[in-house]
């Protein structure tokens, strides 16, 4: 069951300061200088005043590629032309997109480049102003959290209590390790981490009514046949799990920009991002449920 | 940023705006301080390297100049150090003129030397996170310590750089903004500056081309020197400053090394 949307602008800024995060940057806005790394929440406020912003809460455990996907989207968005028309139009956290990006870098000069895992305490509010085909850009800020908060999701440690801006994102990306769902004995694993938290989201009762769920597939590059038949099997179930909080959710496959020919997920991934709110609360009827079943083979 | 080549643009504009030969731009006024410039002119005249910019030493060129094509125009063009950008990129901190200067500034020149890009680098499928046996992540413990100076793309750092110009001066905005790419005889191939600019620092160019805070961009390949200091005889067996030195347009055209200011101050 979904909430209604709130009224307060600031409200997920609100809960984060409520959860003890600190707001580091100076009160007067005027010394304001840009961290570049990541937004602090005074100038995720004043953004949010401002322009607007959409907040977008990446979802998966460590090593399911949540830094990865986000470093990719940033790599491929620094193209002239972009993703599927969408352009770059700005970032205030550059720095915090290129320290993702550079453990994946070849010209780190690595044999074994990788990237970091995220720790609970690194800065996590990334910015990335995006320019549509329509012409208004867009601010999107995402929330690239450590994994062990959503392990302790998945444990069924209450989600608000371990994810308060849950209740006040806009956009939900729930990550799907493809590398698991390609490697024997850690499919099934991979698929249910990520039933758990679309569970999670559903159970808690604390989500937008306007907010919207996508199911990213990551590490799609790699994905062997077998993977891709237990994608196939799994996905699924997860967006008719995810159909209980957004009946239009999606699902998008994506890889490292560089090694996989068709960007298509990542250029899905960036429209659906910035496509506009839903316009009413779609609660799929019982009949498009059962509709549902049958095109997803999972008839009883 | 440092050495891309903002005080050698500055000595050769001035250089031909005193030049009889280049009557695109002349001077309208005598008066004022013109020690700085006038050295910056001399040294460029010489091949010589011309004096880097330091927080301590950045000057500025305040005069009236006629341009041929558009008319008077009142002149406070500073050459900012590129320290003062660095220090705003990397320590995150406003270097108080700098400051001062983007929150009055009408227009905008920003400089780029085509051997000192940080071209993004592609990610390789190697860097996925590592998994253990019992198909854990595995932290990595053998990386490379990212360095914001080494590390980070030129692209990256310049849209960073804008962000905080167009937060300082939010209510000001848009501006015109004309993109120098210096050194010009050094860069490979055939390509116009737009081609350049759209391969090396292709984010910094979706940015100013998407970005609501900018009127107008102007792409600009300028030799302001007119060959490498490294073959300094070589360069002046070329002629005078205004013979050796030249500039083209965003699509390859022949302009005046005198146009990206004017277009700066009028646009297209």
């Amino acid at each position: 069951m979904n909430i209604p949307d709130e009224p307060g602008a600031h409200s997920w800024i609100d809960a984060l300061e409520q959860a003890g995060v600190r707001a580091d940057a100076p009160e007067d806005e005027h010394d304001t200088v840009i961290s570049g790394e990541a937004m602090t929440l005074a100038e995720a406020r004043r953004l949010r005043r401002v322009r607007g912003s959409r907040l977008v809460l990446m979802m998966g455990e460590q090593g399911t590629g949540k830094t990865a996907l986000l470093a990719s989207l940033w790599q491929r968005m620094q193209a002239t032309d972009g993703l599927a028309e969408h352009r770059l139009a700005g970032s205030r956290t550059a720095l915090g997109f290129e320290r993702r990006a550079h453990g994946g870098r070849i010209a780190s000069g690595h044999l074994h480049a990788r990237f970091l895992p995220t720790d609970d305490d690194d800065a996590f509010l990334l910015h990335m102003r995006v320019r549509p085909p329509s012409g208004d850009s867009v601010d999107l800020v995402f929330a690239d959290l450590g994994g062990s908060v959503f392990e302790r999701v998945r444990e069924g440690r209450p989600l608000l209590q371990e994810l308060p801006l849950a209740a006040h994102s806009d956009r939900f990306v729930v990550v799907v390790d493809g590398e698991a769902l390609s490697t024997p004995g850690e499919s099934e694993i991979a698929a249910t981490r990520a039933m758990r938290q679309i569970l999670a989201l559903r159970s808690s009762g604390a989500v937008r009514a306007s907010a919207r769920v996508a199911v990213a597939l990551t590490k799609a590059d790699v994905l062997t046949p077998a993977g891709e038949r237990a994608f196939r099997r799994h996905v699924p179930h997860l967006l008719f799990s995810a159909r209980g909080i957004d009946a239009e959710t999606t699902s998008v496959r994506t890889g490292l920009p560089d090694l996989v020919t068709e960007p298509g997920g990542l250029g899905e991934l960036v429209r659906w991002l910035c496509a506009g709110e839903r316009h009413e609360q779609l609660v799929a009827t019982a009949a498009e449920i059962e509709a549902d079943r049958a095109n997803t083979g999972l008839e009883r | 940023m440092p050495r891309s080549g903002k005080s050698t643009y500055l000595g050769t504009l001035w250089a031909l705006v005193q030049s009889p030969l280049d009557r695109s731009v002349v001077e309208a006024s005598f008066s004022g301080d013109r020690a700085y410039v006038q050295r910056l002119a001399d040294q460029v005249a010489r091949a010589q390297e011309v004096e880097r910019t330091t927080l301590e030493t950045g000057g500025q060129l305040s005069v009236t100049l006629d341009f041929e094509a558009n008319g008077t125009a009142d002149l406070l063009i500073p050459d900012t150090s590129g320290e003062s950008l660095r220090l705003l990129f990397e320590q995150r901190v406003w270097y108080a003129p700098l400051r001062g200067i983007c929150e009055e500034a009408t227009s905008m020149v920003l400089f780029i030397h085509p051997e000192h890009v940080r071209v993004p680098q592609p990610l390789s499928v190697l860097g996925a996170v590592a998994r253990t046996s019992d198909g854990e992540a595995e932290a990595s413990t053998a990386t490379i310590t990212f360095d914001p100076r080494e590390h980070t793309s030129s692209s990256a750092e310049l849209i960073s750089v804008l962000e905080n110009v167009a937060e300082a001066r939010e209510a000001l905005w848009p501006v015109r903004i004309a993109v120098v790419i210096s050194a010009w005889d050094t860069v490979d191939g055939d390509p116009t500056p737009y081609e350049w600019f759209e391969t090396r620092v292709p984010g910094l160019l979706s940015t100013i081309e998407c970005s609501p805070h900018v009127e107008e961009l102007g792409v600009f390949g300028v030799s302001a020197q007119g060959g490498a200091l490294s073959h300094r005889d070589e360069l002046l067996a070329k002629g005078e400053i205004y013979d050796r030195v030249f500039a083209i347009d965003r699509d390859g055209g022949t302009v005046s090394v005198t146009e990206p200011l004017r277009w700066a101050i009028w646009g297209s």
